[in-house]
C-alpha cells in the first residue's frame, strides 16, 4: 500500500543557495546528510557515474510537499529532470506518453482528476497533484539532472508495486531495490522510470524477513 | 487498556516524540495532529504491526477515521485478527 508521498527531490550544483531560499520561504530543515555514498544501483538513471552526495531535506510551511535537495558531487548536474515544481504541492510532466502515464500513476494509488492526478493521503503534506502536459520530450530524464527530479512515495510493499508496475508493461527503467540509512533509519529505497519519463523513488522500512518483504 | 493498544503505545514511547504525556492522554488523542510521528514513522508503524500481528492494511483502513488514534488503530487491527 503506497501511503503517500514523502517528498520531491530537487538537484542542485550545491546546495547553499537552493536551501536558503527554502528557508526565506518558510521551509524548516529536518535533517542533512554529506557525502553519502551515491549507490551504484542508482546508475541506469544518472547522467554521470557518481560517487557520492550530499542532501538536505526540509518540511514546506501549511501542509505543503516536504523538499529535498541534493547535489552530487562530480560533474554539473546533467540530463532533463523529469518535474516542474510548483510549489505548495504539484508537479507538472512532460508528457510523450500520456495514456501510459496515466495508468502509471493510476497503478501509484493516484486518481485520475481529469486536468490532474492526486493522491490524497493522511497528511495534506503527503498529498500532490501530478499534472500531464501532452508534449514530447526526447532527452532522457536523469536523478542528477539540475531540477525537480524526483516524486517520493512512502509504501509497505515496495517489490509488490515495483512488480505490478512491471507486469503492466509501465517500467521504462529501473534502479533495483537497495538498502540505506537515511536519518539514522534504514530503509529500502527503490528508483523507477514511468512512461513518459518521470521517475520515481520508493522507500520502505525493511520488513522482518526478506521472505515478508517479498510477499508485500 | 488491550494488548493491542499496549503493543501501539510502546511503538510511539519508543519512536515518537510522545514527551512525557500519559498513555491514557494519547490513547485518543490524533496522532497525526499531534505530529508524534514523521511520515517514515507512520509507514514504519504499518509495516510493523503487520508483521507482528500478522494482518494486510490497506488503503480502506487508512481512509478510516479510527486509523488516526491508538485506540482506533488497535480495533482495526483486532477487527482484521478476527476476520
Amino acid at each position: 500500500v503506497i501511503l503517500g508521498v514523502a517528498q520531491v527531490v530537487v538537484n542542485v550544483a550545491d546546495l547553499g543557495a537552493p536551501s536558503e531560499s527554502l528557508r526565506a520561504a518558510g521551509f524548516t530543515e529536518r535533517f542533512a546528510e554529506r557525502e553519502l555514498p551515491n549507490n551504484d544501483a542508482k546508475r541506469p538513471l544518472q547522467a554521470h557515474a557518481r560517487t557520492e552526495l550530499d542532501m538536505v531535506h526540509f518540511n514546506a510551511p501549511d501542509g505543503g510537499v516536504a523538499v529535498e535537495l541534493t547535489a552530487y558531487g562530480g560533474e554539473a548536474p546533467a540530463g532533463r529532470a523529469a518535474y516542474q515544481l510548483e510549489l505548495p504541492r504539484r508537479v507538472s510532466v512532460l508528457a510523450s506518453e500520456p495514456e501510459g502515464s496515466r495508468a502509471f500513476w493510476g497503478a501509484l494509488g493516484f486518481r485520475d482528476a481529469g486536468d490532474r492526478l492526486e493522491v490524497r493521503a493522511m497528511r495534506p503534506e503527503w498529498s500532490l497533484d501530478v499534472a500531464l502536459v501532452d508534449r514530447a520530450a526526447h532527452e532522457p530524464t536523469t536523478v542528477d539532472a539540475d531540477g525537480c527530479v524526483l516524486v517520493t512515495l512512502l509504501t509497505t510493499g515496495l517489490d509488490a508495486d515495483l512488480e505490478r508496475l512491471c507486469q503492466a508493461g509501465l517500467l521504462s527503467r529501473l534502479a533495483p531495490p537497495w538498502e540505506e540509512s537515511i536519518d539514522g533509519r534504514l530503509l529500502r529505497v527503490a528508483m523507477a522510470e514511468g512512461p513518459s519519463g518521470e521517475l520515481i523513488e520508493l522507500l520502505q522500512p525493511p520488513r522482518q524477513s526478506k521472505q515478508s518483504d517479498r510477499e508485500n | 487498556m488491550s494488548e493491542t493498544e499496549r503493543w501501539i503505545l510502546a511503538y510511539f514511547e519508543e519512536h515518537g516524540t510522545v514527551d512525557g504525556k500519559a498513555p491514557d492522554e494519547l490513547l485518543d488523542a490524533n496522532y497525526f495532529e499531534l505530529e508524534l510521528l514523521d511520515s517514515l514513522g507512520v509507514v514504519q508503524l504499518v509495516v510493523g504491526i503487520e508483521d507482528d500481528f500478522g494482518v494486510r492494511m490497506e488503503s480502506s483502513h487508512m481512509q478510516d477515521p479510527r486509523f488516526c488514534t491508538i485506540r482506533g488503530l488497535a480495533a482495526i487491527i483486532d477487527e482484521e485478527r478476527a476476520a
